[in-house]
């Protein structure tokens, strides 16, 4: 899974936002780090569409042109928290061995 | 509608049709959101004076050529569009990269490195004649670079391969340029062949533009076949190393680069076109198309170096020179015809973009 696919779905786990909603979560649960362009976002977007990990919610029309509201589905969810286990997996090991680890000249493992 | 508006709109005709029937106007609205403002002067200054930014633009572009040139779950119409473009992409490199390993090879024997086979002494007394031009030299410096970036996309290292044809084309761009400026102030040029030069240099830079179409959804490439090519063109492309050595020094050209890429060509498309009727292979899609293109730019060089030799004094060019040029001419044509015609038969015969499944889903009341 990317990154930005990652930051999607997750900025869809509480509650169904439409594309410019889900450009300014993106951004906020990054801390600024990932700023989606809209070619980047549905190119993203109607893959996780055709994955069935989103799916539409509703469309609104707003000052004349047209919302169209995203929800992460079942499969989205289980998908997302298997790949929060993988990294948080991952980040353990490499926790684990930052901490093991000590400078050569400190007699540690190096 | 504003002009960004109309702007933008008119940056997403990269993208297919059939998508964006589904997703312009959600993309349009999108984007119009992200340039919002509170400040009615500023606004007011953006919708009719701003334009895409670069970056939305590049977000755009990536997007039209990852779904214009298919990878494994596109429609088959746009991934053997997406294959075309990856067989063109890897048999510019392939060429590179054997051309490059035996120039080399070439500069190695003659600078006396290589014990076997002796130097003709007229070998020899012609590369001490004349110095090197920057375009020989700009070669030189690129010619292992191809080699590296063609190793690099077939063992699957694909940023890598991009950024080393970038690499490799740089130089060389650079050679043409100065090369075009010297003759337009009157110096000396590097190169009689001009005209043959610039379309070299279109050809080399299309290959690299190619290779964009090994994007994350592109299947991997079979590394063993291409590595057995590589090796093939090692043994075989001696055989016109040779020929072009001997015309150099007899004064008469029969063979040219052109016409050695005409050669292999005419003998690739019959082999594709020939091949089925005999019930010996099946045609991949893929291929069809890929020789049409490649037809192209080997009867535009093919073409423009015979116009460079009817215009300079290029050394060895005769008359006869010129009939077989025209010969190769045709025989492209009479191959890369029937290509272009099999070739869309083939992707009409394809289904095209299917509508992403955001349109068929109806959503949630």
């Amino acid at each position: 899974m990317t990154e930005q696919a990652f930051f999607i779905l997750t900025a869809l786990v509480d509650t169904p936002r439409h594309g410019y909603g889900i450009v300014g979560e993106v951004a906020d649960i990054s801390d600024g780090r990932v700023q989606l362009k809209v070619g980047t976002l549905y190119g993203v977007l109607d893959r996780l569409v055709g994955g069935g990990l989103v799916e539409p919610d509703r469309e609104e029309v707003h000052q004349g042109r047209l919302r169209r509201y995203y929800r992460l589905t079942e499969q989205g969810r289980w998908t997302l928290a298997a790949e929060v286990e993988r990294q948080a997996a991952n980040a353990r090991v490499a926790a684990k061995r930052l901490r093991a680890w000590r400078p050569a000249t400190e007699g540690g493992a190096a | 509608m504003s002009v960004l508006e109309d702007r933008y709109r008119s940056v997403l005709r990269l993208l297919p049709p059939s998508y964006r029937a589904v997703w312009e106007d959600e993309m349009v609205a999108t984007f119009l959101d992200s340039t919002r403002t509170d400040d009615v002067e500023e606004a007011e200054h953006r919708a009719y004076c701003g334009r895409p930014s670069r970056a939305e633009v590049a977000s755009v572009a990536g997007l039209a050529v990852r779904l214009r040139l298919g990878g494994v779950d596109a429609p088959p119409r746009s991934f053997a569009w997406g294959e075309a473009v990856r067989l063109v992409a890897l048999v510019g490199l392939l060429v590179h990269a054997v051309t490059a390993t035996m120039g080399v090879s070439q500069e190695l024997w003659i600078a006396g490195w290589l014990a076997w086979p002796p130097v003709p002494g007229e070998v020899l007394a012609l590369a001490e004649s004349g110095p090197s031009g920057l375009w020989d030299i700009g070669w030189s410096l690129t010619a292992p670079v191809w080699v590296a970036a063609f190793l690099a996309l077939v063992l699957g290292h694909r940023r890598a391969a991009k950024m080393l044809a970038g690499l490799a084309l740089a130089p060389v761009a650079i050679a043409a340029m100065v090369s075009t400026a010297n003759l337009a102030l009157g110096r000396p040029p590097m190169t009689s062949l001009m005209l043959t030069m610039w379309v070299d240099l279109l050809i080399s830079a299309l290959v690299v533009l190619a290779l964009a179409a090994f994007h994350g959804d592109a299947p991997a490439v079979r590394p063993r076949p291409w590595l057995v090519a590589y090796a093939v063109g090692l043994v075989l492309a001696p055989v016109p190393g040779l020929v072009f050595l001997m015309q150099v020094i007899r004064d008469l050209m029969l063979l040219d680069r052109p016409g050695v890429w005409s050669v292999a060509l005419v003998a690739a498309g019959l082999v594709h076109l020939g091949g089925p009727a005999v019930g010996r292979v099946g045609r991949a899609p893929g291929w069809s198309l890929a020789l049409a293109l490649l037809a192209a730019p080997v009867l535009a060089l093919r073409i423009v170096s015979l116009l460079d030799y009817a215009l300079s004094d290029a050394v060895g060019v005769y008359p006869v020179t010129m009939a077989i040029g025209v010969v190769e001419t045709v025989a492209v044509i009479a191959v890369g015809v029937p290509l272009a015609v099999l070739a869309a038969q083939t992707v009409r015969g394809l289904p095209s973009a299917a509508p992403s499944p955001a349109a068929s889903q109806t959503p949630a009341p």
